[in-house]
């Protein structure tokens, strides 16, 4: 699933090192177009994952499917931003999107 | 803590130490102490390095005790950087020992005429304030070098640097951490030019042959205090977040927010964010061998603190916080913490706000002093404040000034105080708190970025309007009571989302005073405290026209989310409306 290694859930074309352009899914042999994805992982989420990857998911796929599939707890979730924005977990990805993930941090 | 120490530095025939019971002021502690006292007794109207301003220190209510977080230690006066009331809030080890040497406060008063310079130590057998002018210029790292061996081990030190004997506006009162290190400040406000302008170098603090203050059930507070710290410890900020990468952890989530102030508040993404984080500085700390990991006062138990090694794995600085890797880093548009933490230390050194400082630099260096980026420049620019050249005596006077001197309009201050790591164009709630606090802009007097952006006690969305000035309300109310406890304010994040921890803290105070406090008494503490404030600053001549951001901010957009501060001069004048 992650460049790291982990045993999770397969993303079609993930962990590849191609160009982030659109792209297709090959994967699934039927030709549809996918969405890419940049992920953005922070704090802890980093252990045993990545830092940062691009990821090609299903059209209509949603951040929580992102999180489901890499396995992040939902309870340790802290801050989650689409292009910078603050993001529910329904909301459906785009292509060219970037999702970063933060556990619950703080500071100041 | 049932005693004030009074010591008029401008008696006839040198300074007079008086110690009464604290009367008046009895229950008050830490910023309810600080603001109580300058609010009845300095003249609003002052200038602040005149004799009528008092500087005044005081340990929170549970300063002293074996309550863990007890710490944090008030500094109050009138602000020579604002004109305003003035709490600088500090970490260290004084405030444990203050307390334990029963005094509620310490107030200097009045100004000594000529050039000695005076040294006081407190201890179990008394107060003595001497002349010392062998401790003139020294920087604080050289003077607490000097003078560490002179006094025991439980020593505590406050003093100032070569900043606050010139009476620079950014100058701080450092505060020695448990290695007795000079690295935690009263950073804002410029109380180290007060603390100058009363000819005092240091104060030493020493509670040797004392023991830790008794609470009145002595069973119920070991109980509260016991799940005061289960809280804390329960808590993913508290527990784990601020320990593993303590403040700085902040940079990559204000960046990817797109509120990281940038080449002077320009925009709001720094491209040499990654190099400076939380998470890279911890593994760099730690790779070097160095500890990301360490308290600043005996008791606390979320270690956010840390000791930042160079490459050969000696002693630069303390871990630079949040705050100061981004008035140095990202706001000069430097990515590079070796030079971060080298300025650092030059900043506890001199005895200079981290923040002020660099703000002060992001202003010269769009006024065309040297330009964006940097590093070299920006720690030349830094020794300047140190020598008191006249450059960096501009520098040293804090962003608005320099914003004058160089003919920069966009100067992010409020009431004279710079802003720090949060752009209040991408977290409105924060631009509220800046307006309205009593202090001038400061980020800590009501920290909307945890409901706008960390989603931490509340959900209130970062970019829009609504609910942003109830928020920061609120936040103020329950800050200005936590500092008046002693509690370090980063309790707050489990305090907000977990009633039971609240409750803790509040059953602490009741067992150490055998009182039956509840929540509401909380804030109406809270609310006193900032009556007090805003009293003393409408009588010092601030209207509501001074709690505005910078003209600058409502007219320029801030990418990436291209909106300006938006919130109405209504909704902003609602804040203490209660």
């Amino acid at each position: 699933m992650s460049s790291s290694g982990d045993k999770g859930a397969g993303i079609p074309g993930s962990g590849d090192s191609r160009p982030p352009d659109r792209a297709l899914d090959r994967s699934g042999g039927e030709g549809r177009a996918t969405v890419q994805i940049t992920i953005k992982l922070f704090a802890t989420f980093r252990a045993g994952r990545f830092d940062v990857e691009t990821r090609r998911m299903e059209p209509g796929a949603t951040v929580a499917k992102a999180i489901e599939e890499l396995r992040i707890p939902r309870r340790e979730l802290g801050i989650v931003l689409v292009n910078s924005v603050h993001a529910s977990p329904e909301k459906v990805l785009k292509d060219g999107d970037t999702l970063a993930l933060f556990p619950l941090v703080g500071g100041g | 803590m049932e005693k004030l120490l009074r010591i008029d530095m401008g008696a006839p025939g040198g300074p007079k130490a008086t110690v009464n019971p604290v009367g008046d002021y009895a229950g008050l502690g830490g910023r309810a102490m600080t603001s109580a006292i300058v609010s009845r007794e300095v003249l609003p109207t002052c200038h602040p390095l005149g004799p009528e301003n008092k500087l005044v220190i005081a340990p929170g209510l549970l300063s002293g005790t074996s309550g863990s977080m007890s710490g944090r230690l008030s500094v109050g006066c009138k602000s020579p950087l604002t004109g305003t009331i003035k709490e600088s809030n500090s970490g260290g080890q004084a405030s444990q020992v203050l307390a334990r040497l029963g005094f509620a406060a310490i107030v200097l008063e009045g100004r000594p005429q000529g050039d000695d310079l005076y040294k006081i130590h407190i201890d179990k057998d008394g107060v003595h304030v001497a002349v010392d002018n062998s401790l003139k210029g020294l920087p604080n790292y050289d003077l607490i070098d000097k003078l560490k061996g002179q006094y025991g081990d439980r020593a505590a030190f406050m003093s100032i640097g070569t900043a606050g004997e010139m009476k620079l506006l950014t100058s701080t009162i450092a505060c020695t951490d448990p290695e007795k290190r000079p690295t935690r400040h009263a950073g804002r406000g410029g109380t180290g030019a007060v603390m100058g302008s009363k000819r005092v170098k240091v104060i030493v603090l020493d509670d040797t042959g004392l023991k830790m203050r008794d609470p009145k059930d002595p069973e119920k507070f070991r109980d509260a205090n016991r799940r005061f710290v289960e809280g804390l410890r329960k808590h993913p900020i508290s527990g784990q977040g601020l320990p593993a990468y303590g403040t700085n952890v902040l940079v990559n989530v204000m960046n990817e927010a797109g509120g990281y102030p940038t080449y002077n508040f320009k925009v709001g993404q720094f491209k040499g964010a990654a190099n400076i984080s939380g998470e890279t500085q911890a593994e760099l700390i730690t790779k070097r061998g160095g500890n990301p990991t360490h308290g600043c006062h005996r008791g606390c138990v979320i270690q956010c603190s840390g000791i930042f090694v160079g490459k050969d794995g000696k002693y630069v600085s303390k871990q630079p916080e949040y705050e100061t890797v981004w008035s140095h880093g990202g706001n000069c548009g430097i990515d590079d913490l070796d030079l971060i933490a080298q300025i650092d230390f030059l900043d506890d050194n001199f005895g200079i706000d981290t923040i002020e400082t660099g703000v002060a630099i992001g202003v010269a260096m769009e006024g065309g002093v040297i330009p964006f980026g940097d590093g070299e420049g920006a720690i030349r620019l830094v020794k300047e404040i140190g020598q008191g050249t006249p450059m960096g005596r501009i520098l040293g006077s804090g962003a608005e000034v320099t914003g004058k001197a160089f003919g920069v309009e966009r100067v992010p201050v409020v009431k004279g105080q710079s802003m720090s790591a949060y752009d209040p164009r991408a977290a409105q709630g924060m631009g509220v708190s800046y307006a309205t606090s009593p202090m001038g802009a400061d980020h800590t007097a009501g920290f909307c970025i945890a409901a706008n952006v960390l989603k931490v006690g509340g959900d209130v969305n970062a970019l829009g309007t609504e609910g942003q000035a109830d928020l920061s309300r609120n936040l103020q109310i329950a800050t200005a009571a936590v500092d008046a406890t002693g509690m370090c304010l980063f309790i707050a994040f489990a305090l907000l989302d977990q009633p039971e921890t609240f409750q803790s803290l509040i059953d602490m105070l009741n067992a150490f005073y055998g009182l039956s406090m509840t929540g509401d008494d909380v804030a109406a503490l809270g609310k006193k405290i900032l009556t007090m404030e805003r009293d003393f600053n409408k009588r010092a001549g601030f209207t509501a026209a001074h709690d505005r951001l910078p003209r600058f901010f409502y007219r320029e957009a801030l990418a990436p989310h291209n909106i300006p501060f938006k919130v109405s001069d209504e909704d902003v004048d609602s804040v203490f409306k209660w």
